[in-house]
């Protein structure tokens, strides 16, 4: 008598296929293929109806689920703290910053040192999903209403992330505590001193390990706005963070700057994205 | 052919499940991982080769939602589900006292597997020191879920006729 693997592929040569299967998508992924990428987002498209009912069914599930187990009772208050106090340090790199872009800014619908740029605010709907995707949310506009893949995110106090994934009516947010986040800037008051941090991970600050002149003098606290220089995704002076540390690194010729962000990225309820095409802004 | 029907119906409730309400339901902030569960589930009902296209699929639809590397969660799934395959399933097909310890060992065992290849994808930020937390937390809703997922999983496989007890299956031989 046959064994059931016996009728088709065998077991092994089964799991080896998928595994090859798997690896093959991943590398279509990682070099983010068109298509490919299209497929993935029209299936999130068909399902997200299904979706969105089930967070409207058990987002008052889980409300609960916190209060009972997180002392959800203060929430509200810390929320609201969290909150006031971005809104401090922005007035504090409005305050430092020579130029009048960052003005007494203190609410999501009023943020001027966007300038000119058109933005939407969006209302977070989810944070990371499952265990192990610790650096994205999620929010409720989508390519529907014109976000596209890049945009920036920011809060009342300054930037928090980019566009990582924009469905019709819902995007995923790459949050700049992401260790592969990368954003060109410059410390306020050194205009000459460019480069590029990254995110540091939950808890840590943002860092810069490379092009800062190792004579240059930097202060603590300065501020740190995003550079917009030609490339850069991101429009220039939206606020990024402060300097909390500066260490000098003899062997590689550099001072190595801690940042901490300045965006308020712990219980975000709203965020708004900037429309920005640095195309667009090339073009004379 | 109700298992075409039956398959997809379970997988995608599985993942809308995982990522609404399960995604709220956090101990310690830690999420149960009811797919991965499921794809032990499927190993245990379907034997190695249906459980693992089963764990395959599974893993590829969660993975539009999660963002790490697209297609780790199905390699993952893919290969606990095969290994799940190999062991006796008379016993967790009959009492779901049997089936949830199992089905809870394979969910912890299944995400230590699931770190280790993104760590070796370069994913640094998956082993961190509440590592052993994480298993513990995932292994015990695992063995709460157990019950109900292999009652789903020996739905899918089923034919839809009443049948007498499934074949014991001893390390892949049918006896």
């Amino acid at each position: 008598m046959r064994r059931p693997h016996e009728a088709g592929i065998s077991s092994p040569r089964l799991l080896l296929l998928l595994v090859i299967a798997s690896v093959t998508l991943m590398t279509l992924d990682i070099r983010d293929v068109g298509p490919f990428a299209d497929m993935q987002q029209t299936t999130r498209n068909i399902v997200e109806p299904f979706r969105s009912a089930g967070d409207t069914v058990f987002d008052p599930v889980g409300n609960v689920w916190d209060d009972v187990f997180s002392g959800g009772g203060n929430q509200d208050e810390l929320d609201a703290l969290r909150e006031e106090n971005a809104k401090l340090r922005n007035d504090f790199i409005a305050q430092a910053n020579a130029s009048d872009l960052l003005e007494s800014v203190m609410l999501q619908l009023d943020i001027s040192y966007v300038g000119n740029i058109a933005s939407t605010i969006a209302t977070v709907v989810d944070g990371s999903i499952g265990n192990f995707d610790d650096f994205h949310i999620d929010v409720d506009r989508g390519s529907n209403d014109g976000i596209r893949v890049g945009m920036p995110v920011i809060s009342g106090g300054g930037l928090i992330g980019r566009i990582d994934e924009a469905d019709a009516t819902r995007s995923r947010v790459l949050l700049i505590v992401d260790p592969t986040f990368n954003v060109g800037i410059r410390v306020v008051g050194s205009r000459e001193d460019l480069a590029i941090v990254h995110g540091g991970e939950w808890g840590n600050p943002l860092r810069v390990d490379e092009d800062i002149n190792p004579l240059a003098a930097i202060e603590i606290g300065a501020p740190v706005v995003t550079s917009g220089l030609d490339g850069s995704l991101y429009p220039a002076d939206i606020p990024v963070g402060f300097i909390v540390s500066t260490q000098l690194d003899e062997g590689a010729l550099t001072q190595i700057l801690e940042v901490e962000p300045s965006g308020e990225l712990a219980s975000l309820r709203h965020v708004t994205i900037l429309l920005y095409d640095p195309d667009a802004e090339v073009e004379p | 052919m109700m298992v075409f029907v039956r398959i997809p119906l379970v997988l995608v409730s599985v993942v809308l499940l995982q990522i609404t309400l399960f995604d709220e339901l956090r101990i310690a902030g830690i999420a149960a991982e009811c797919a991965m569960g499921l794809a032990v589930a499927a190993g245990l009902a379907g034997g190695s080769d249906k459980g693992a296209m089963v764990g395959f699929l599974l893993g590829l639809f969660l993975d539009l939602y999660i963002a790490t590397p697209y297609a780790l969660s199905a390699l993952t799934f893919a290969v606990v589900a095969f290994i799940a395959g190999f062991f006796d399933n008379s016993m967790a097909n009959t009492s779901w006292l049997v089936a949830g310890p199992m089905i809870g060992i394979g969910t912890a065992s299944g995400v230590a597997m699931y770190v280790l290849f993104g760590e070796i994808l370069g994913e640094d930020h998956f082993y961190t020191d509440r590592f052993w937390v994480l298993l513990i937390v995932t292994g015990l809703a695992g063995l709460l879920l157990g019950g109900p997922l292999m009652a789903a999983m020996r739905w899918c496989f089923s034919n839809g006729a009443r049948q007498g007890p499934p074949p014991i299956r001893r390390f892949g031989v049918v006896n």
